[in-house]
């Protein structure tokens, strides 16, 4: 830190502070909202609906494993990106953490299909929960996102001495899970094109298509 | 150390996720929007004209106004199908959920354009007083619309305003 500007930094202490506080108190909101209308959609849906409701909301708010395959899947992809830029000739084929991640997703949208293809009766009734829940938790894993990232700007202020500035950014992009934060960040921040990869919406993309017939 | 230009470039990230956040809200807002429309067809409820000016509104305020007319309008309504209302409610509440992330996104911009304002008019300056801090916690309290949102920036800043006046465009249904 330097002594120069200590006023900036103390705003900046302050400041950072109350915000990274804001954004949790979103995504507490959210993580809450969710519950709730899960819990109140069970007056209207059969059991087995629920346990669909129940798995979709897993996937997306407490399923660990999946969490932590997207993240392997995530460091897979920086470590071939690494690779490459190193000129390292990669294998052709899909890694075995893709593999598992493409099971678990697949089985949850046979589930869903199956619950929401029923009428269009039922299909009214559980898109707004479906919908509500994805969207709950994709506000959350953005709010984090970016909470995580500001966190790393506070950590690096609030470090004496010469801390490079490259190696935070370059921090920030190795936390950065969505889409839509990776493509922010590097048009943004980096000023650079963003990496190819496989979206990470197509669960969202294949609800959306779903509820697109009949519903609206 | 951090340069001037890509906290600038930090925040450009932000308000553009937020963004994003806030077309999400949108979209969603339409699907949950054309549910209830189908759900309550037979119902002496009318929601087709808010339901179109809810898919034409062009910005956020406009997004709100089209929010509360249908929420007005579903209050007002009589739902038939008993089967129905717990599920509404469940609606409702998704739409208010909605529209507050919306607001926040709003609001976490304002701020932390403030922030940068405020950061530029320090300078190279070696103290922050206490009035300079109070008189910015006070200017980012002024921005939320909650006592929740409140009492965030007063546990920072000690000292800071809890009673400034609600936005006009926030009512108790609407958070």
């Amino acid at each position: 830190m330097s002594k120069d500007r200590s006023a900036v930094n103390a705003l900046d202490q302050a400041f950072l502070s109350i915000f990274d506080d804001m954004l949790s108190n979103i995504v507490r909101v959210s993580e809450d909202a969710a519950n709730e209308i899960l819990d109140m959609s069970s007056s209207i849906s059969s059991e087995s609906t629920q346990s669909t409701l129940h798995s979709f909301q897993a996937l997306y708010q407490s399923d660990h494993q999946m969490n932590q395959i997207k993240y392997q899947y995530n460091c897979e992809i920086d470590d071939l990106i690494e690779q490459v830029n190193q000129g390292v000739e990669l294998p052709i084929g899909e890694t075995s953490t893709y593999q598992m991640a493409g099971e678990h997703l697949a089985q949850i949208q046979k589930n869903l299909e199956a619950t929401i293809q029923i009428d269009k009766e039922l299909r009214a009734e559980l898109a707004p929960i479906i919908v509500g829940m994805q969207f709950a938790e994709t506000t959350s894993q953005h709010l984090t996102g970016v909470s995580t990232a500001w966190q790393c700007i506070v950590d690096q202020l609030n470090t004496q001495g010469n801390t490079d500035g490259e190696s935070v950014l370059q921090n920030i992009k190795n936390s950065l899970r969505t889409r839509v934060e990776i493509d922010a960040f590097y048009n943004k921040v980096l000023k650079t094109s963003p990496p190819e990869t496989d979206s990470d919406s197509n669960l969202t993309d294949w609800i959306d298509a779903l509820f697109e017939e009949g519903v609206a | 150390m951090i340069k001037n230009e890509t906290m600038d470039d930090m925040v450009e990230f932000t308000s553009v996720v937020m963004d994003h956040c806030r077309c999400e809200a949108q979209h969603a807002t339409e699907v949950v929007m054309g549910a209830l429309n189908y759900l309550t067809r037979d119902d002496a409820v009318d929601l087709q004209s808010a339901v179109q000016a809810l898919q034409e509104s062009s910005n956020s305020d406009e997004h709100v106004r089209s929010l509360k007319q249908t929420l007005s309008t579903l209050q007002l309504g009589v739902v038939n199908k008993t089967s129905h209302q717990q599920l509404i409610a469940a609606i409702l509440q998704q739409l208010q959920f909605q529209d507050y992330v919306s607001q926040q996104m709003n609001v976490l911009v304002k701020m932390l354009e403030h922030w940068l304002q405020t950061r530029r008019e320090l300078g190279e300056a070696v103290e922050l007083s206490g009035d300079q801090l109070l008189a910015f916690g006070n200017a980012l309290a002024a921005m939320t619309v909650s006592e929740d949102e409140k009492a965030i920036v007063q546990r920072h800043i000690a000292g800071v305003e809890l009673a400034v006046a609600e936005p006009e465009e926030v009512d108790d249904f609407l958070f």
